[in-house]
């Protein structure tokens, strides 16, 4: 829930003060965006409960799995997930080269084409946040 | 009781997705180039955002919405150069998301701006993460940092458009190694424009100032 405060009134430029009610810390945020999507889709299925749910996680995502984990653990009790397993899987860095067409793992953060040394570079997989599986009953 | 294994492969993030959509759709309607500014706390995002608005107020007009945990001192300082700005207060979220922007751009005359900028919270790793709806990128680091600084947190480099090195008014008094940093940079970011400046001096911010016009000037003609 949002509150907005009108703080000064000035002719040059107007300034409102917008406060957050959400308090969650980052991996916090993402479980807690975690939870309705798969309540949500627990209950239009009509499915008793989710037994184990598997989650990939890229690399580059600037989510930590241990962190995550712990959020979970924490924000899942009392929800329809409390009890569900948790299995996250790391997803390495990938790219493709936009001039020699190689497709390969990057390592150390270096984005250049071991190939080629071009640097133009799209990237294929390393930012996923994702729910991949989930088994039901 | 049965089981099965159901094959979801959702974003867990869908909703900023959607929401950052919105937003980006919102600025394409109003012909605004969104920029994220992102940095560790006290590189200069906000030094750099008065710098832009006092030089180049005339030349292009801006909007801003500035994230901060608490406080409304960065709007304060803003808010003098005249520019319209909005604070946004995360509380203790150390990122902003595509819903606290969305919320923010209810107050700032879009269709009577060019850029709009969004500095977000201080931090080189969280805001990674979160898409705002953003058309560019720009990720600053001062000298004082350190010019490892790249290759310590390679989420938030890889996707920059540009790097602004600020504070190079201080290389005399600091152990800062700008080649190495330009090569960290290129190993991290090689499409990124690197701009050295200072927004004490004012060094590097023509240069800032002709990027953003022509980036600006390159959304503009694909909407």
């Amino acid at each position: 829930m949002w509150i907005c405060l009108l703080v000064n009134n000035c002719p040059e430029s107007v300034r409102l003060k917008l406060i957050a009610e959400n308090k969650s810390m980052h991996e916090f945020s993402i479980i807690e965006n975690l939870i309705p999507q798969v309540e949500d889709f627990l209950k239009k299925g009509n499915y008793r409960k989710a037994l184990k749910i598997f989650l990939e996680v890229g690399e580059m995502s600037g989510v930590i799995p241990d962190a995550l984990a712990f959020a979970y653990d924490i924000c899942a009790k009392d929800t329809l997930l409390e009890g569900t397993e948790l299995y996250i899987r790391l997803i390495p860095v990938t790219a493709s080269c936009e001039d020699c067409f190689l497709k390969f793992e990057v390592h150390n953060y270096s984005f250049f084409c071991p190939q080629c040394n071009s640097t133009e570079l799209k990237l294929l997989t390393g930012k996923e946040l994702k729910v991949r599986e989930i088994e039901v009953e | 009781m049965s089981q099965k294994v159901i094959n979801l492969n959702t974003n867990i993030l869908k909703k900023n997705e959607i929401i950052a959509a919105e937003n980006r759709s919102l600025f394409g309607k109003n012909r605004v180039l969104a920029v994220n500014l992102l940095s560790s706390p006290g590189s200069g995002k906000t030094s750099l955002l008065i710098q832009t608005c006092k030089r180049f107020g005339t030349k292009l007009k801006f909007s801003i919405s500035v994230g901060d945990l608490q406080t409304e001192l960065d709007a304060q300082r803003i808010a003098e150069t005249g520019v319209p700005v909005v604070q946004i207060n995360t509380g203790t979220a150390c990122h902003l998301d595509a819903t606290m922007v969305q919320q923010s751009l209810k107050a700032l005359p879009l269709s009577a701006t060019d850029i709009l900028f969004i500095e977000n919270v201080g931090n080189l790793v969280c805001p990674a993460t979160f898409d705002l709806g953003e058309h560019r990128k720009v990720v600053m680091l001062s000298v004082a940092e350190g010019e490892e600084k790249p290759l310590k947190y390679p989420p938030i480099f890889q996707g920059a458009d540009c790097v602004c090195i600020n504070k190079v008014d201080l290389l005399p008094y600091v152990e800062f190694d700008m080649k190495q940093c330009r090569d960290n940079l290129l190993r991290i970011c090689p499409q990124a424009e690197i701009i050295e400046c200072s927004c004490k001096t004012g060094e590097g911010l023509q240069q800032w100032h002709d990027w953003l016009t022509h980036e600006w000037t390159t959304i503009i003609n694909t909407l």
